[in-house]
């Protein structure tokens, strides 16, 4: 008896169920992340500058200013709302209020020009937050937003979690000794502080940060691994 | 803020796990804004933070289980449940680090013991120690740790062994990550023919308050559960072990999350919904 196979796609993620005689094994094609792109480049025009041109009325400077800002912001944006439909308002808000602000020359000092857009954007956000809490509307937006996009939540984002875990056991097992489970462990879950899991294991520094960045290395290369091969979840 | 730096001090780590002080992180995130090699990097650690706690919370659920554990918690009260749900939980993930460094403590707290009772004694005439020196470890006290790490080791061992004794493995421990962002349908939390406990990870949203209180309403908004002074972790999520039998199939629930402020006033944060549904 031939084995039946059906793909389907949602979200981003593909996925196939294949059905056999002994019962039917489940494959996640991983969608490989997107490469990162090359370093912004900070050196053609410095942000005094960009800040210059802006309050000489430049509109390209404008443009630029967002170009170089724009993704950056919106991960930030998406870290603090976890991913909220709101950090869309929030990103057209904080331009509209940082370019406002920067033609009327209110940025103190235009070389942290991102450190500029980055307390402006937390701050917004604290406050759209806090004016949704005392209105009670929170829940209703909660209700209404639908991230599509985000292929981390529903049924198969669960999924997607499930073969992350399996990465993580994995990663686990493969740890060359206790000590870097431990380091992990106590890390991650226990929230120790860095230098008392450091001083009780008897690490340097550096050997320390060693176990942390192998392992998220290892991590990213099972990952990337795992997305080209698409094994079958057991 | 130079990539060598962000590197060998694992800022990523440090970023992810809130354990950067209030004025790295804000350098740190306007660092991010204009490098995308570390929103990667960021990505990332969060991923393996995120992973490594489910991995966590996974094995906790499925050593609670099998140890018949939550039956015996059950028949405690309401406060009593939550402190040893708690703590049954860092038993299972990270007792294992605490005892080796509990241990480490003891080995340097002996060392430090052993080389007081090995310096000469002072002569009669010289005058008392300052008070600002340190007294000699009680040697009693330390007798005292060694017993509790090693009753801890026992217990850690007992239930390794009760583990081994399991024949059939314990699976699809129902294991729900719950948070403000949601997709097109509820998150929908199986509930199986028998009681078992369920393990409800809630993301709070980015409001800081130092305790919530959280309450579970069902469609008919009737508090099936609250709870007060309740602590996020460093990561802003709460983590519950809650009893299945609480729930009933068919009936779709809500957390309503409130921060407390100092003065005692509930500051309303938001709401999670889910839907139990029969297994």
């Amino acid at each position: 008896m031939l084995a039946e196979v059906v793909t389907a796609r949602s979200r981003g993620v593909e996925w196939s169920e294949e059905t056999t005689p002994h019962g039917s094994i489940v494959r996640l094609h991983f969608p490989p992340r997107p490469e990162a792109p090359a370093m912004t480049s900070v050196g053609e025009t410095s942000p005094a500058d960009l800040v210059r041109r802006i309050r000489s009325g430049d509109p390209r400077a404008e443009e630029e200013l967002i170009a170089r800002f724009g993704e950056g912001l919106t991960f930030l944006l998406r870290r603090w709302t976890r991913g909220h439909s709101d950090a869309e308002d929030l990103y057209q808000e904080t331009f509209r209020l940082g370019l406002e602000k920067v033609r009327r020359g209110e940025v103190r000092d235009p070389e942290r020009l991102a450190g500029f857009l980055r307390s402006l954007a937390r701050n917004l956000s604290i406050e759209h937050y806090r004016k949704a809490a005392r209105r009670g509307s929170r829940e209703e937006e909660i209700e209404t937003a639908a991230d599509v996009s985000n292929p981390d939540t529903g049924q198969l984002g669960q999924l997607l979690r499930k073969e992350k875990v399996n990465l993580v056991r994995r990663l686990l097992e493969e740890l060359g000794s206790e000590r870097d489970r431990q380091i992990l462990f106590r890390f991650y879950i226990a929230e120790e502080d860095k230098e008392s899991i450091r001083s009780d294991l008897g690490l340097t520094a550096p050997e320390f940060n060693l176990v942390l960045f192998r392992a998220r290395r290892r991590y990213k290369d099972l990952y990337e691994r795992h997305a080209q091969l698409g094994t079958p979840r057991e | 803020m130079d990539h060598r730096r962000i590197e060998e001090q694992n800022v990523a780590e440090l970023y992810v796990t809130g354990r950067l002080s209030p004025e790295d992180e804000e350098t740190f995130e306007s660092h991010l804004l204009e490098c995308s090699e570390c929103r990667e990097s960021v990505g990332w650690a969060d991923d393996l933070r995120t992973s490594i706690r489910a991995v966590a919370a996974e094995d906790a659920a499925r050593a609670s289980v099998q140890l018949g554990f939550l039956a015996w918690v059950s028949r405690r009260t309401r406060t009593a449940r939550a402190g040893l749900l708690m703590a049954a939980l860092l038993t299972v993930a990270a007792l294992p680090a605490w005892l080796q460094a509990d241990r480490s403590r003891l080995a340097r707290e002996l060392s430090v013991a052993k080389a007081e009772a090995e310096r000469p004694a002072a002569p009669a005439s010289a005058p008392a120690a300052p008070a600002t020196v340190p007294a000699a470890p009680d040697t009693s006290e330390l007798e005292k740790l060694a017993e509790e790490n090693r009753l801890l080791a026992e217990q850690l061992r007992d239930s390794r062994e009760q583990l081994a004794q399991v024949d059939e493995p314990q699976i699809n421990t129902p294991i729900v990550s719950l948070g403000a962002v949601r997709g097109e349908d509820d998150t929908t939390v199986e509930l199986g023919p028998s009681p078992v406990p369920i393990l409800l990870s809630l993301e709070l949203p980015q409001v800081e308050y130092d305790t919530y209180r959280v309450t579970l309403l069902d469609n008919r908004n009737k508090t099936v559960w609250q709870e007060n002074g309740l602590e996020p972790t460093a990561s802003e999520t709460l983590t519950i072990l809650f009893p299945s039998e609480r729930l009933k199939a068919g009936t779709s629930y809500r957390f309503h999350l409130e921060g407390m402020e100092p003065g005692g006033r509930a500051v309303d944060v938001g709401y999670i919904s889910f839907r139990a549904v029969k297994g």
